[in-house]
């Protein structure tokens, strides 16, 4: 039954979008006229096959088997009208949008990569060449994205401490008010500090996360500005004027 | 000096994509067209054949060498060492520079599989940032493609970007 085609080309295959257009493309299927029934056989047996060889079929595999079920159900109830009299759609319809659209974006994912492929054959003065985009990425980090370079740094920072730091069961005595007092402090006499130099390897979990919170208090209180110079480089904490 | 020149050794010497507002910068805001500079360079190049061109790359201008030379430059540099991409990565590289800005999930319906590995992927290597979140249920991440990205693949802009098809292609 198993057409030796499918084992050459399992690889190749990388999502149940990709199977569907395999199918549709080696049958030479009218993506507008899905034989439904064949291509749900097919794609099943696929799966059959697959599990066969003992490759994990990946739940998306179910799932998009499942959808092709649904639509062989429903097409072959007798054909359901609407209310006002109208023909309810065709129940393909979705499906062909989908595959309209994954086809889409394959052509022009093919076509970016020949662009890729040509523009890098091109070079710039004295390029090494493991690529370095010269762009700084903080330039396009948005207000929020910059939240996200924090919790980074954070955790990084959290990460690097020693393991005996996880168990502080000594009440917390940092709350974030304090923090956020002790912050604007700093603010007042320096006006601007690097996140790291309020680290200090001996300094517990606690203080850190609470240290956390207060920056995002202040920046939420619009009172602090940071600027980044790389991804996940220092911090640099300013008071907003 | 002839300003012809001063904009050539600039884009010479730039680290990133010279652009306009670099040179506003650099020149005291005098205003000269960085654009019609760089047309009359690029004829000057043209006209004595060589194998330099300018091209405008994520907003500003780069000196590259031409495509045709690439082979000596390689076997120059020895190891060719730029970064690969998969199938999954270019897709998703796509899709997000098609419809930015959009959600992980719009990206997985479209591809029918999970991409959250690939897009932490192109996360680090700086190819999509996140832009916020979605006002939906659930406030989901958006992304959208860097100015990296552009220089990567050689784009001006994303306008550059090749026309998709209209369903058939």
């Amino acid at each position: 039954v198993l057409d030796n085609d499918y084992k050459i080309r399992l690889d190749n295959f990388e999502g149940p979008m990709d199977l569907l257009l395999y199918f549709i493309n080696r049958d030479r299927i009218d993506i507008y006229d899905i034989p439904i029934s064949k291509i749900t056989n097919d794609y099943l047996e696929h799966i059959k096959m697959m599990e066969l060889m003992d490759i994990d079929v990946a739940a998306e595999f179910i799932y998009m088997s499942t959808v092709l079920l649904q639509i062989k159900a429903r097409m072959l109830l007798p054909k359901a009208m609407g209310e006002d009299g109208e023909e309810i759609e065709d129940p393909r319809v979705d499906l062909v949008h989908r595959i309209l659209d994954y086809k889409r974006f394959k052509n022009a994912s093919r076509d970016l990569g020949n662009q890729y492929e040509s523009h890098q054959k091109k070079f710039i003065k004295g390029m090494s060449m493991s690529y370095r985009p010269s762009h700084d990425i903080s330039l396009l980090i948005t207000e929020q994205v910059k939240l996200f370079d924090l919790a980074q740094t954070f955790k990084n920072i959290l990460d690097s401490l020693p393991e005996n730091n996880e168990l502080d069961l000594v009440a917390d005595k940092i709350n974030i008010k304090d923090q956020i007092i002790f912050m604007k402090q700093i603010l007042d006499e320096k006006g601007e500090f690097l996140l790291t130099s309020l680290i200090d390897k001996d300094s517990s979990r606690i203080y850190f996360i609470g240290l956390f919170l207060a920056i995002l208090e202040l920046v939420r209180e619009n009172k602090i500005s940071f600027k980044q110079t790389k991804t996940y480089s220092d911090i640099h904490i300013s008071k907003v004027s | 000096m002839d300003v012809k020149n001063i904009i050539e050794v600039l884009i010479h010497s730039s680290p990133s994509p010279l652009s306009q507002k670099d040179l506003n910068h650099v020149l005291d805001d005098k205003k000269i067209n960085l654009e019609k500079i760089i047309k009359e360079i690029n004829k000057d190049y043209e006209k004595a054949d060589k194998g330099l061109t300018i091209e405008k790359i994520a907003g500003g201008y780069q000196l590259l060498s031409k495509k045709e030379y690439h082979f000596y430059i390689e076997r120059l540099l020895q190891e060719t060492r730029k970064p690969r991409f998969s199938k999954a990565a270019m897709e998703t590289l796509s899709i997000v520079a098609y419809k930015q800005s959009l959600t992980r999930i719009e990206i997985e319906h479209i591809r029918g599989v999970d991409c959250s590995g690939v897009i932490k992927n192109l996360l680090d290597k700086g190819l999509l940032a996140i832009k916020g979140r979605d006002e939906g249920l659930g406030r989901a991440l958006l992304y959208v493609t860097t100015p990296v990205f552009l220089e990567l693949f050689g784009l001006s802009s994303l306008k550059d970007l090749p026309t998709l098809d209209e369903l058939n292609g």
